[in-house]
Parts: C-alpha cells; sequence; structure tokens
C-alpha cells in the first residue's frame, strides 16, 4: 500500500489514468458501511463534467435524492446508463435531474459499483464520450479493474486514518463488543466484574469518543469502522 | 434464482476451464469476523484427508484468513506460509502447513472479494500452471467470476433472509428508524404512529428476528443488509 500520501491523491491518481484511457468523464461516490449513498455522508468526486451541471447538482442537493448510486449498488454490476435511466423510478426528482443532465451530456456513461473492504462501497460513473453497445465492453472491465484496485488502497488508507483517530481502550472495545452482541448494561456488569454504575462511566466515555448520542449509534459506528468484529 | 451451490458450480466450472486445481472460498457476512460457525465454506479439489481434518480441528486458519480479507489484495500462499512459518505465536498452525502442503504441493494464491451488503470474502486457489503476478489474464477473468458469483451468492443470502423474516414495509420502515438511532418518539412522529404502536412494532420486529432488544435487532438488520442509514 503507498505510504505517505492523501488517500483523496489515490483517486486524482485514478482520473488522470482513466482519462490517459480515453475515459472523458468520470464521478466517484464513496459510501460508508451501512449507508444509501444518497446520504449526506456519501464523498462525491467529480471530473470532466460540466460545470454548469456540478453548480446545479450540488445547489440542489438538499431537495433532490440522486436514486442512481443505490440503485448501481444494489444491480451488483456494470450496467448502462442507457438501463439505469429506464429502471430507476421516474420521480419528478429524478426527471428533472435527467432534463438538466442531457443539457450538458449525453446518455452514453457506464456504472460499475465498487465494493470494498470494511463494507466501504463506491458507484463510478464514466464515459468514453460514445455510446457503448454493452456494459461487458472490455473496455468497461480495464477502467473497472483500475477503479476497483484504486478504491482499495483508498479505503484501507482512510481506514487505518479513521481508525487511528479513535482511541477506544482495550475495555472500551470489550464492552462494545459485547453491546454488539446484545448484552445490557446489568449484563456488562456482571461479565466485567464491574458496578452497573461503572458501566454507565464507561459508556459516556465511549459515546463521547465516537461522537454518538447513544448504545446503538455507537454499536453502528464501531461496526462500520470494523472496531467490533460480530 | 439459482441457489448458492449453483452459483458456486459455475464458478468451478469457470476455474476449471482456467486451470484450477481446488478452491477453497470463505464467505462472511457484513461486519462478522471469519469463524467455524457464522462463515460460510465452499470448496472443490481438495484430499479427502485435509478436508476431514480441517472439518474436525478448531485451529485458527480463520484468524489467517481474516487478515488476508482485511488487507485487502491478493497474495501468494507462499509469502503468507513463509510468514506464519517465522511466526512463532503462529506455531499451532505449523502441522496444519506440513499436512497441507504434503496433500498439495501446487502453489497457490489468495484474494478477497467484496460483495453487496457489506458481504466479504476470502477465495484461495492453486492453478496449473501456477499463476505468477496478479496481471495475469487468468487471474483476472477467475477474480471478474468471484466478484460475479459472491454478487449472486450475496443477493441470494439476502433475500433469503428476508423471505424468512417475512417483514411488513411498515415494519421495515420502523426498523430502518430503530437503526437510525431515533427515539419512540421520534419515530412515531416521522412515521405518523402512535408511540404505543411504535413499541408494539418494535416487539413484533424482534420476535420475528429473534432478539430481545433494539441494539440486536440494530445489528441484525445493518449486518444482512436489510435497511440503509
Amino acid at each position: 500500500m503507498p505510504v505517505g500520501q492523501l488517500p483523496e491523491a489515490l483517486l486524482e491518481d485514478l482520473w488522470l489514468t482513466i482519462a490517459a484511457q480515453g475515459v472523458q468523464r468520470c464521478s466517484l461516490f464513496v459510501v460508508p458501511p451501512f449507508h444509501s449513498a444518497s446520504g449526506e455522508q456519501t464523498l462525491q468526486f467529480w471530473w470532466g463534467y460540466h460545470p454548469d451541471w456540478l453548480e446545479h447538482y450540488f445547489a440542489h442537493r438538499g431537495d433532490h435524492r440522486d436514486d442512481i448510486p443505490d440503485y448501481v449498488l444494489d444491480f451488483g454490476k456494470a450496467i448502462l446508463w442507457d438501463d439505469i435511466v429506464k429502471r430507476v423510478p421516474k420521480t419528478e426528482e429524478n426527471q428533472n435531474l435527467k432534463a438538466i443532465f442531457f443539457r450538458h451530456h449525453k446518455n452514453d456513461g457506464v456504472s460499475v459499483p465498487l465494493y470494498g473492504p470494511y463494507g466501504h462501497n463506491a458507484a463510478i460513473t464514466f464515459s468514453f464520450g460514445e455510446m457503448l453497445e454493452s456494459a461487458e465492453d472490455s473496455r468497461v472491465t480495464k477502467i473497472a479493474d483500475l477503479a476497483r484496485k484504486a478504491f482499495t488502497d483508498y479505503i484501507l488508507l482512510s481506514h487505518d486514518a479513521a481508525v487511528s483517530g479513535i482511541l477506544l481502550s482495550p475495555r472500551e472495545l470489550e464492552i462494545m463488543a459485547l453491546s454488539a452482541k446484545g448484552d445490557s448494561n446489568k449484563e456488562l456488569a456482571r461479565k466485567l466484574g464491574i458496578s452497573p454504575n461503572s458501566v454507565d462511566t464507561y459508556m459516556r466515555r465511549i459515546f463521547a469518543k465516537l461522537n454518538v448520542g447513544d448504545r446503538v449509534q455507537a454499536v453502528v459506528r464501531c461496526m462500520a469502522l470494523g472496531l467490533v468484529r460480530l | 434464482m439459482l441457489t448458492v451451490s449453483e452459483v458456486f458450480d459455475q464458478f468451478r466450472d469457470r476455474a476449471l476451464a482456467l486451470g484450477g486445481v481446488r478452491c477453497i472460498w470463505f464467505i462472511s457476512p457484513a461486519a462478522h469476523a471469519v469463524s467455524h460457525d457464522q462463515t460460510l465454506v465452499l470448496h472443490w479439489g481438495f484430499a479427502p484427508e485435509w478436508t476431514s481434518f480441517y472439518a474436525s480441528s478448531r485451529h485458527s486458519v480463520p484468524e489467517q484468513v481474516e487478515k488476508l480479507i482485511t488487507e485487502g489484495r491478493p497474495t501468494h500462499w507462499k509469502e503468507t506460509v513463509a510468514k506464519v512459518r517465522a511466526n512463532k505465536r503462529a506455531a499451532n498452525l505449523w502441522p496444519v502447513l506440513d499436512l497441507f502442503e504434503k496433500l498439495h504441493p501446487e502453489q497457490g494464491f489468495a484474494f478477497p472479494v467484496f460483495g453487496p451488503f457489506g458481504v466479504q470474502s476470502l477465495v484461495s486457489c492453486a492453478m496449473e500452471p501456477s499463476i505468477d503476478d496478479f496481471d495475469d489474464p487468468r487471474f483476472l477473468d477467475l477474480a471478474a467470476n468471484a466478484s460475479e458469483a459472491l454478487r449472486l451468492i450475496a443477493l441470494i443470502k439476502n433475500q433469503e433472509y428476508r423471505d424468512t423474516l417475512r417483514l411488513s414495509p411498515r415494519e421495515l420502515d420502523v426498523l430502518r428508524e430503530l437503526c437510525a438511532g431515533k427515539s419512540k418518539k421520534e419515530i412515531a412522529r416521522s412515521i405518523a404512529l402512535a408511540p404505543a404502536s411504535v413499541d408494539t412494532y418494535a416487539r413484533r420486529i424482534f420476535f420475528k428476528m429473534g432478539v430481545d432488544d433494539r441494539v440486536e435487532a440494530v445489528v441484525k438488520a445493518m449486518s444482512m443488509g436489510l435497511v440503509k442509514l
């Protein structure tokens, strides 16, 4: 794994590599574990798109829900835009987005889901500037392979950074692991041989470190960070 | 829809056509450790002596498998084997390696494959002639087939789980809100239910999922890919 680089630099490198192979535009939606791609925690990278489209997309990000990345992730393999557009629900929002998109770009993209370590996923969309016959086109496969590699490196690097920022003690990790298996505070107290009050104190400290409000969110966060394995 | 074993058979046929000699595949649900009882293990081409030994022993192969999954990239067996042999704390694995290498002299490789719903897996294969670098078209072909097979397996498993639970759309709504960490009051407000009905829904969901409380329900729903946040 490349060391001493910012994770995002890996994705910039990916763009340069695939642009050299004829890709004219590319978007990458990086989705944290267990999340919907249309949520606020999705990271978006765009290269080669018309500025007016991007401006519109970001200006209205709050009022529209882009169903496409989730569709791609659930579909599970490469799919042509032509097919996606036919299949996503024809809501007014989707129709509007589509109309504005087609003012600037053709319907010649292809989307590929990328599944990475620790449950991190991404949907990548790109275009060679020409309509493709099939999503199984060998050029698509080649770009998808490059993207999968770069995305895996990116996740491993950013995962290490995210995890190293959260310093749960071994005892706190033990408490979260038991909580994830469904132990109540009472059971935790009994198993760890401490008072229920001490369990409470531990819990509050864990919530603060993870920046969450309750036990459910704490467990979900630990699972998403790979700190707790079931 | 195909069954898991039909999907694996298709993968095996492709692997055989590419020169595959044997293969073992460890598949775990999202956020699950690789372990003897939670991991789906599919394999072909191993000596019966090895298979029965593997099934009967409780050695720590799963830990090694998990390490190779989280490292995220393909590796050659000989590198992993050299590491294990150099590690005194892994000495309990040395006899396992001895037996394995005696029965299966061909050099192999392992690579992680990830799928929808956070499904994570490790495919470990030997091929003839052996694969020396991971840009080899045969490796790329095998990896692409493994991805497609895992995609199907993840979808089948997800659907099976949904079919067993039979949660109503309304119950799924409540479950989604529970996973988002909302309180009973907040859930009542956001999906227009009386707080007491939220309780009833929650109890029914817990019963169907076979869990005792909210944390367990959330953990199960997330790791089985029932809801997205």
